[in-house]
């Protein structure tokens, strides 16, 4: 009881940050119809400016995302306006290069900076444990689950019901016809990368305490993100969400279930099986 | 109050528009049309800034628009009702319309805007939760006509809003516009549609190839019989 108690928490933790990488990246896609292949990276490069704000003044992550969220987020600026912005019209696979190369200078200048060596971010709050009832769950993993539900819920609620998220999803459907209503397009567009970066900082804090980081688990990240927003239909956000949940509970169910190597590998059986018989993926639109 | 002087566009080195001037007055409807292809959807779209013009100029209450982006110049107070519709057909009739007040100016009198357009287009207002997608083609016209009216335009442009409709839905979206007018909406009529075109609007331009080939007062124009020919390209 106690173990599946555990499994799900922390099956739902990881699908929680899953579903906020995987809904930036569903929602930058969505705005620009290019894929940020270097989602995954940035969230490496959030996670070591947690270890440097720690060692340098001490800050517990959940207090640095104050700081390491706005540097994220002029960071997708730069990356929307100096590179995306200038090749966004010459097709997918120019922005696709560029991002691939990116990959190997952040990593390498992480690997460079970091060394090799996996690190844990220390937080005061990693040996706590919430105890309800007799269930014991561990508290960044409830931290991380309740904050990527509010914020998955806080920004459908933005998309719904404020100009902003309305412009967003006109963008999203046709950028001329969203120009004609006086939407200025590419600032939607910039500000859609922002915080997509924003939830890449976000995300970063929220797992600080439980994820070893390495300069090279970024790729990783970025390809479970893009299944996710395969399976959930492709800049839809709501499916990302809810793929990205599922994703997480499938993954630490089938860990208790049928063992370590085969659940690493169902996220890509299920990723095939949705090419197969649903390439459209759960939803349609934004 | 809107004004083209000599302007030539085109896509690439495709040549549209040869050196096309028009002129549209405050209170007026005015409407262009032409046979396919003769360039009528290139020139709202000229004047919408979704195209640049290679050369002349298009003056907006003395301000050149052609420098300004599309966004601008809705700002400015000019709305385009595109061909087909183009709705954003995910969303639902309400939505739609609240997109369509999205400039600052419109979304301070939006209330006011959606009582009118539901006065308007009495089924909109019945209907606002139903996804835009879902209706019918007159219904589609409509909430285009009406999400183009919540930007509180000073020119309505309407490109081809007979296309797709029966003779009956025509004829009660033509109403629409002489009603509009009378409301002191100033419309400029981009038509294949000749005779509809013709008797909702005061003067008229003939275009072929890109370019003015007759203007006039549209109901001598209705009786003309080279309007006919310009049509059949001889």
């Amino acid at each position: 009881m106690e173990l599946w108690s555990q499994a799900l928490l922390i099956g739902l933790a990881r699908g929680g940050i899953y579903a906020l990488l995987a809904s930036g990246l569903t929602l930058a896609y969505a705005v620009t119809k290019q894929l940020h292949l270097t989602h995954g990276n940035f969230v490496c490069v959030a996670l070591y400016l947690c270890i440097v704000l720690a060692g340098s003044l001490a800050l517990d992550p959940y207090i640095s995302v104050l700081i390491t969220a706005p540097v994220l987020f002029g960071i997708g600026i730069l990356i929307y306006r100096y590179i995306l912005c200038r090749v966004m019209d010459s097709g997918i696979l120019v922005s696709f290069q560029i991002f691939l190369g990116l990959i190997f200078v952040i990593e390498n200048l992480l690997l460079g900076l970091f060394t090799a060596t996996p690190r844990l971010i220390p937080s005061f709050i990693v040996l706590h444990r919430v105890t309800l009832g007799h269930l014991v769950l561990g508290l960044p993993h409830l931290i991380a689950f309740i904050a990527a539900l509010v914020i998955g819920l806080g920004f459908y609620w933005m998309l719904r019901s404020t100009d902003f998220g309305r412009a967003i999803r006109a963008v999203s459907e046709d950028m001329e016809t969203a120009s004609l209503m006086g939407i200025r397009v590419r600032r939607v567009q910039m500000m859609v990368w922002a915080l997509a970066f924003v939830l890449i900082a976000v995300s970063a804090s929220l797992v600080a305490p439980w994820w070893e980081v390495s300069p090279f688990i970024g790729l990783d990240l970025t390809l479970f993100a893009l299944i996710i927003l395969v399976i959930g239909g492709m800049g839809n956000f709501v499916g990302a969400l809810v793929a990205g949940f599922a994703m997480g509970l499938i993954e630490s169910i089938a860990g208790l279930t049928i063992g370590g190597t085969m659940a690493a590998a169902l996220p890509y059986i299920i990723f095939i099986f949705f090419l197969f018989f649903r390439p459209q993926g759960l939803f349609r639109g934004v | 109050m809107l004004r083209l002087e000599k302007v030539t566009a085109g896509y690439g080195v495709l040549q549209v528009l040869h050196e096309i001037s028009l002129d549209l007055d405050t209170g007026e409807t005015r409407s262009v049309i032409g046979a396919n292809n003769s360039g009528k959807s290139t020139l709202l779209k000229i004047i919408s800034g979704l195209l640049k013009p290679n050369s002349g100029r298009i003056l907006f209450d003395g301000i050149d628009l052609a420098s300004l982006p599309t966004d601008e110049i809705v700002n400015q107070g000019l709305a385009l009702v595109p061909e087909r519709r183009r709705l954003f057909s995910n969303m639902t009739i309400y939505e739609n319309l609240l997109l369509g007040s999205y400039i600052p100016r419109a979304r301070e009198r939006r209330k006011e805007s959606l009582e009118m357009v539901y006065h308007l287009f009495p089924v909109l207002g019945k209907r606002q939760k139903q996804i835009a997608g879902t209706l019918s083609g007159g219904e589609q016209q409509m909430l285009a006509i009406a999400r183009g009216l919540m930007a509180e335009p000073k020119v309505l442009l309407l490109d081809e809003p007979s296309l797709g409709l029966g003779p009956l839905l025509i004829k009660d979206i033509f109403q629409t516009f002489i009603h509009l007018n009378q409301q002191g909406v100033c419309i400029l009529l981009v038509e294949q549609n000749a005779t509809v075109a013709l008797k909702a609007s005061s003067q008229s331009y003939v275009l072929s190839h890109g370019r003015v080939m007759l203007s006039g007062k549209s109901s001598e124009l209705l009786q003309d019989k080279r309007v006919e020919d310009i049509y059949m390209g001889k």
